[in-house]
C-alpha cells in the first residue's frame, strides 16, 4: 500500500487533529492576551500584542520553581511506590493463587467507583494519627496505594506467556526471582504507561495536598496553580500561562516515553 | 460480583500461547509468597480506602454534627433516598453524559484504524496531537470551552451560522448543557481510547488482512469483519473504564457550568449531589447514602458489562 | 470508636477554651509585656491579591511581638471552606483564619471559634471605631467572635459616555428603581440599534436582588436566623423589578446573562449601568481600558436607601495551641496601625474608622466613596447557621422570575419552601 492511498486517511487525522488541537492553541493565545482582551465581546481571538510578559508574572506570583520542585519529589515518590506496589499486587492477582483472591480483587476493584471527595476526611484523619500532617509522607501516603495500578498490572500480567515463568521456576528460581528477573522486565511497556498515567494524577492532584500541606513552602505546584484564582476576579491570561508551563513538563515525559506507552497500554486492549 | 467473570483467564489479543491446562494446575499454591506480593498493597488499601469506605457505610445510618460527632439514626437516611427525586434525575443525567463520552468510543476505533494504517507518514505526530487533552488542565481548559460555547459571540455557534442554523445558549439550556459538557468529556477521553485501541489494533496478526484482501474483501469489509470483530477486547475494556469514570463526572461540571449558573439545577450529576450534600448541605449521612449508591450503581454497571462481554467480544 | 474522638475533641477544645479564657486575663491582653509572648501561629485566608498586605502587617506585628512567628497560608477560595472542615473535624485549625458572614454561625455554634470578649475588655480591641450594623452580626450568644475586617457594599457602575451618547441625563444620587428601570429602557430604545443595553446584572443575590429587597422593606431571613423573609411583600417586589428589566427589553435575557456576565457587558461597551459588589468589580473596572467613562453611583432606592453589606473577619479558633500569640495577633490585625496598611494597598475597603480614604484614591475618578457611604444604610448579610443549604439553591430560582417562566410571587414562595426546609434541618 503506498502512502497515495492514505490520502484520505490523512484528511480525517489532519480533521481531527486540529480538533484535538484547537482549544490548546486557543489557551496559548489566550495566554498571551490581556485580561480585557480574553473577556472581550465580540470574541478576540487573536490579541492586539503578544504579552509575554504574563510568563513572567508567573514567576513573580508563584515560588514556580521550588512549588516545581516539590512536585517532582512527590510525583517521583508516589509513582515509584505505584509502580512497585501495583506491579507487585498485579501479578499476585494474575498469577499466583491464594485464598478468596478474586473476591479481593473484586473489592479493589471496587475501590474505584467511589467518588474519590469520599475519602477525603477519613484519611486526613488517618494521616494525621499517623502524625504525618505537613510532611511528604502526609502528601504521598494515600496516594501511593492504587486500586488503578493494580488493576493496570494485573490485565498487563495476564497478557504476557507463561512459558517464560515455568522456565525460570525449573531452574530453581523462587517467585519473588521469577517476577523481579522474568517478569517485571516483560511488564515494561505496562509500567510506563502507568508511569505517565501516574505522574499525570499526581502532578494535577489539587484537593489532598492543599488540605495536607499548609505551609507554604510545601506546597506543589498545582496548588499554586489554584492560588491564581479568585474569589470573584481572576487573571485569566495569567492562569493560562501557569497552566501550559505546569504542563510543559509532562507533555516532555509523554513525548520521551510515547513509543513505551502506546505499546506499553497494547495489553489493556487484553480483557 | 465480578468475581466469576474477572477469573476466566480470557485471552488476549496479544497473541500469547495459552497455557497448557496441566501445568496450569500443577503450579504451586504459592504458599506464603502471595503475602508477600499482595501484603504491602492491601494494607495500605485497607488502611486508605478500605476503612474510609466502611466508615461511610456506617455513616448512612447516622446523623453528623458538622465538625464531627454523630448520632445513630439507623435507616432514616436511607429512607430519605426514596422520597428523593434529586437522585434519579442526576442518575439519569450522568447517564445522559456517560452515553456522549460513550460516542467517543466508535470514533476514536475509526481513528485508531486510520492511525494503525501500515506505513502511514506522521502517526506519532497524530497520537501526541490526539493525547494533548488528556493532559488539559479542567479549570484552564473549561474557560476556552466557555468561551466556545458562548451563545452570542462563541465560536461553535458562529461556525453553525455559516450553515444558516442558529445554535442554541449552550451552557444555559438544561438540554443543552450537559450535551456541551459531555462534548469536552468526549473530547478530553478520545485520545486516551485511541491509544488502548490502537495497542489492541497492533495485535492483530496481517496475515488476517491478507487472507481478507485474497477474498476480495474492501476495505470497508475488512474493517467490519477483521478489525472490529478482533479489536473487541480492547473496546470491551474502554468502555468499562470510560463508564466507571463517567459515573464520577464532578470536576469538568463544577469548571464549565461553575455553582452560580442557574443551570446547575438541571445538570447534577450523581457525585455534584454527593457533594453537595456533604460539603455544602453538611449533610454527610445522607452524603454516605449517595456515595454507597454511587457504588452499587457502577457496581452494577460494571457487572452487567462483563457479563454481556460474552455474547460480543471475541477472545482469541 | 468516632464518638470517643469526637468526644475527646470537645474535651480538648473546651479544654483549650479554658485556658484561653483564663491565659487572657492576665496574659494576652494589651497591657502585658509583648515580649512575654512568643511561638508559632499559622493564619489563613483566600486571597492572593492581599498577600502583600498580609505580609506587611506581619513585619508591623513583629515589630511588637518579636518573638510569635506569623505564618500565612494562602488557601484558594474554591477550597477554603472543604479544607477548614476537614481541619475542624480533627482539631487542626489554623490559629487565626478569615471568616465570612455565611460560614461565622457555623463555626461559632459548633464551639470552633474563641470569644474575643477578654479583648474588648481589656481595650485591646474597640468594637465602636467599626460599624456597628456589621459588627453586631460577628456576635452569637451573648460572645463577641470578632470585629470587621473590611467591607462590602454595593454600588451601580455606570458608564457616563453611553450615557452622553443616548442623550439621557445621569440619574439623580436618590434616584428608585423605578428611575432605574425608565433609564435602562431610555438607553436601550436609544442605543439598542447598536447592540447597547440599559443594564445587565448578575444572577445571584448580594449584588442584585437582596438589595432590592431590602430596599422595598422586605427581607430574605429575619433576624434571628430562623425563617424565611419572602413572605413579606417588600421581598416579592424586590424580585420584580429584575423580571422587569428584562420583560422591557432593557436587559440582556438569562440566558445572555448567564453565558456572558454583568461586567463583560458593562467593560465592553454593551451595557451602560450595571450594579456590583466592591470586591468583585473595582480592580476589574479600575484596570479596564475605558476606566474614564466609569464610575461608582449609589444604588436605586425603594421605600428606603440599602445595601446588602458583607464584612469579613478574622478568628481566632478554639482548638489553637497558642491562644497568646493568636489572639494578639488577632488584635493586631483589629487596630487602626494594620487597617491603615491593609487600606493603602487599596484591594479593600477597610473597616476601621476612618480608613477609608486610601481605598478611595486608590482610583480616584472612579466615586469610590460611594462604597463607603454605602456602610451607612448596610443591611447585615442574609445568613443562618448553614447559609450555603438554601443560598445555593437561589440563581435557579431567581432565574426563572427573571425570564418570566414563573411570577415573582411564586419564586418568593419557592425560596421561601426551599429555604425554611433548610432552616428546619439547622
Amino acid at each position: 500500500m503506498s502512502e497515495r492511498r492514505n490520502g484520505w486517511a490523512h484528511v480525517v487525522l489532519i480533521v481531527g487533529s486540529l480538533v484535538m488541537l484547537f482549544p490548546f492553541a486557543w489557551q496559548l493565545i489566550t495566554s498571551l492576551s490581556t485580561n480585557a482582551e480574553v473577556t472581550s465581546i465580540p470574541i478576540t481571538i487573536w490579541p492586539s500584542s503578544l504579552h509575554f510578559e504574563n510568563y513572567a508574572t508567573v514567576f513573580e506570583r508563584l515560588p514556580f520553581l521550588s512549588q516545581f520542585a516539590i512536585s517532582v519529589v512527590i510525583t517521583l515518590i508516589r509513582v515509584l511506590g505505584q509502580l512497585l506496589l501495583g506491579a507487585m499486587a498485579g501479578y499476585a492477582f494474575a498469577r499466583m493463587r491464594f485464598p478468596g483472591r478474586d473476591a479481593i480483587f473484586a473489592v479493589v476493584l471496587a475501590i474505584l467507583m467511589v467518588p474519590p471527595q469520599v475519602f477525603l476526611i477519613s484519611q486526613y484523619q488517618i494521616v494525621q494519627s499517623l502524625g504525618w500532617l505537613d510532611t511528604v509522607a502526609g502528601i504521598v501516603a494515600p496516594g501511593i496505594f492504587t486500586a488503578f495500578s493494580a488493576f493496570l498490572m494485573r490485565q498487563f500480567f495476564l497478557g504476557l506467556p507463561e512459558e517464560l515463568e515455568e522456565a525460570a521456576r525449573l531452574d530453581g528460581a523462587n517467585p519473588f526471582q521469577v517476577f523481579w528477573r522474568v517478569m517485571l522486565p516483560l511488564a515494561r511497556p505496562g509500567l510506563s504507561a502507568l508511569a505517565v498515567i501516574g505522574v499525570l494524577a499526581s502532578w494535577n492532584d489539587l484537593l489532598w495536598p492543599l488540605v495536607v500541606a499548609t505551609k507554604p513552602g510545601q506546597q506543589p505546584l498545582s496548588v499554586g496553580l489554584a492560588t491564581l484564582q479568585g474569589q470573584y476576579v481572576t487573571d485569566y491570561p495569567v492562569l493560562m500561562a501557569a497552566a501550559l508551563l505546569a504542563c510543559a513538563p509532562i507533555l516532555i515525559v509523554f513525548l520521551i516515553m510515547q513509543r513505551r506507552v502506546i505499546d506499553g497500554l497494547a495489553f489493556s486492549g487484553m480483557k | 460480583m465480578t468475581v466469576t467473570t474477572l477469573k476466566r483467564p480470557a485471552g488476549t489479543s496479544v497473541p500469547a500461547a495459552p497455557a497448557a491446562p496441566a501445568r496450569r494446575r500443577r503450579r504451586l499454591s504459592s504458599g506464603w509468597w502471595p503475602l508477600l506480593f499482595v501484603g504491602p498493597f492491601l494494607v495500605g488499601i485497607a488502611v486508605f480506602y478500605l476503612f474510609p469506605i466502611l466508615q461511610t457505610a456506617y455513616y448512612s445510618l447516622t446523623s453528623w454534627g458538622p465538625f464531627g460527632g454523630v448520632t445513630f439514626v439507623g435507616l432514616e437516611n436511607w429512607a430519605t433516598l426514596f422520597t428523593d427525586d434529586e437522585v434519579p434525575k442526576a442518575l439519569l443525567n450522568t447517564v445522559v453524559y456517560i452515553l456522549i463520552v460513550l460516542l467517543g468510543v466508535p470514533i476514536a476505533v475509526w481513528l485508531s484504524a486510520l492511525l494503525n494504517r501500515p506505513r502511514l507518514r506522521g502517526s506519532m505526530t497524530y497520537r501526541t496531537m490526539f493525547f494533548l487533552p488528556y493532559l488539559a488542565m479542567p479549570v484552564a481548559i473549561a474557560l476556552v470551552w466557555r468561551l466556545m460555547f458562548n451563545g452570542d459571540f462563541g465560536v461553535i455557534n458562529a461556525f453553525l451560522r455559516l450553515f444558516g442554523i442558529q445554535g442554541p445558549y449552550w451552557l444555559s439550556t438544561p438540554g443543552y448543557a450537559l450535551v456541551a459538557v459531555g462534548v469536552v468529556g468526549l473530547w478530553m477521553s478520545v485520545g486516551f481510547n485511541i491509544i488502548i485501541l490502537s495497542a489492541g489494533l497492533r495485535g492483530i496478526p496481517p496475515e488476517l488482512y491478507e487472507a481478507a484482501a485474497l477474498d476480495g474483501a474492501s476495505r470497508r469489509t475488512q474493517f467490519w469483519h477483521v478489525t472490529v470483530p478482533l479489536l473487541t477486547p480492547s473496546i470491551f475494556f474502554v468502555l468499562v473504564i470510560n463508564v466507571i469514570a463517567g459515573f464520577q463526572l464532578f470536576d469538568l461540571l463544577y469548571a464549565i457550568i461553575g455553582r452560580s449558573n442557574p443551570v446547575i439545577d438541571d445538570t447534577k450529576s450523581l457525585v455534584y449531589l454527593f457533594y453537595d450534600e456533604s460539603f455544602i448541605q453538611n449533610d454527610r449521612g445522607y452524603g454516605a447514602v449517595i456515595a454507597l449508591v454511587i457504588l452499587a450503581v457502577v457496581a452494577i454497571a460494571t457487572a452487567i458489562q462483563f457479563r454481556l462481554q460474552r455474547r460480543w467480544v471475541n477472545y482469541v | 470508636m468516632k464518638k470517643v474522638i469526637a468526644g475527646a475533641a470537645m474535651a480538648a477544645a473546651v479544654a483549650l477554651a479554658l485556658a484561653g479564657c483564663s491565659t487572657s486575663s492576665s496574659g494576652g491582653t494589651a497591657s502585658t509585656d509583648p515580649k512575654d509572648v512568643s511561638g508559632e501561629i499559622t493564619y489563613a485566608f483566600w486571597d492572593p491579591n492581599q498577600q502583600p498586605a498580609v505580609e506587611s502587617i506581619i513585619e508591623a506585628f513583629n515589630e511588637e511581638y518579636p518573638d510569635v512567628t506569623v505564618t500565612p497560608v494562602v488557601t484558594p477560595f474554591a477550597q477554603y471552606w472543604t479544607t477548614l472542615q476537614t481541619q475542624a473535624s480533627s482539631n487542626t485549625l489554623p490559629d487565626v483564619f478569615w471568616m465570612n458572614m455565611p460560614y461565622f454561625k457555623l463555626y461559632a455554634s459548633n464551639g470552633q471559634l474563641a470569644p474575643i470578649d477578654d479583648l474588648v475588655e481589656s481595650g485591646a480591641i474597640d468594637p465602636s471605631k467599626y460599624p456597628e450594623n456589621l459588627t453586631d452580626f460577628y456576635s452569637y450568644d451573648g460572645q463577641q467572635y470578632a470585629v470587621p475586617k473590611d467591607v462590602d457594599t454595593n454600588a451601580m457602575w455606570i458608564n457616563k459616555a453611553l450615557f452622553e451618547q443616548a442623550g439621557v441625563p445621569l440619574p439623580s444620587e436618590d434616584w428608585t428603581y423605578d428611575d432605574y428601570r425608565a433609564t435602562a429602557k431610555a438607553i436601550t430604545t436609544a442605543l439598542g440599534g447598536q447592540g447597547v443595553y440599559g443594564t445587565a446584572f448578575y444572577l445571584f443575590g448580594q449584588p442584585t436582588f437582596y438589595n432590592s429587597v431590602f430596599a422595598d422593606g422586605g427581607s430574605i431571613i429575619n433576624e434571628d436566623g430562623t425563617a424565611s423573609g419572602w413572605t413579606d411583600p417588600g421581598s416579592v417586589e424586590g424580585l420584580q423589578i429584575w423580571a422587569d428589566l428584562v420583560a422591557d427589553g432593557s436587559s440582556p435575557t438569562v440566558e445572555q446573562l448567564s453565558e456572558t456576565l454583568a461586567d463583560q457587558w458593562f467593560v465592553n461597551g454593551k451595557a451602560a449601568m450595571f450594579p456590583s459588589i466592591a470586591g468583585a468589580s473595582v480592580a476589574l473596572i479600575g484596570s479596564s481600558p475605558n476606566a474614564a467613562d466609569y464610575t461608582a453611583f449609589p444604588l436605586p432606592q425603594g421605600t428606603q436607601k440599602a445595601t446588602v453589606g458583607h464584612a469579613l473577619s478574622n478568628v481566632v479558633s478554639a482548638q489553637s495551641k497558642n491562644m497568646n500569640a493568636a489572639k494578639a495577633f488577632q488584635a493586631f490585625l483589629a487596630s487602626q496601625q494594620a487597617q491603615e496598611i491593609q487600606s493603602e494597598s487599596g484591594v479593600t475597603l477597610s473597616a476601621y474608622e476612618g480608613t477609608s480614604d486610601a481605598f478611595v484614591a486608590s482610583y480616584p475618578n472612579l466615586g469610590l466613596q460611594t462604597f463607603v457611604d454605602a456602610i451607612d444604610y448596610a443591611f447585615p448579610y442574609p445568613a443562618s447557621t448553614n447559609t450555603d443549604a438554601w443560598s445555593a439553591g437561589e440563581p435557579a430560582i431567581f432565574a426563572q422570575v427573571v425570564s418570566g417562566a414563573i411570577t415573582a410571587q411564586d419564586g418568593a414562595d419557592q425560596l421561601a419552601a426551599a429555604m425554611d426546609a433548610a432552616l428546619a434541618k439547622e
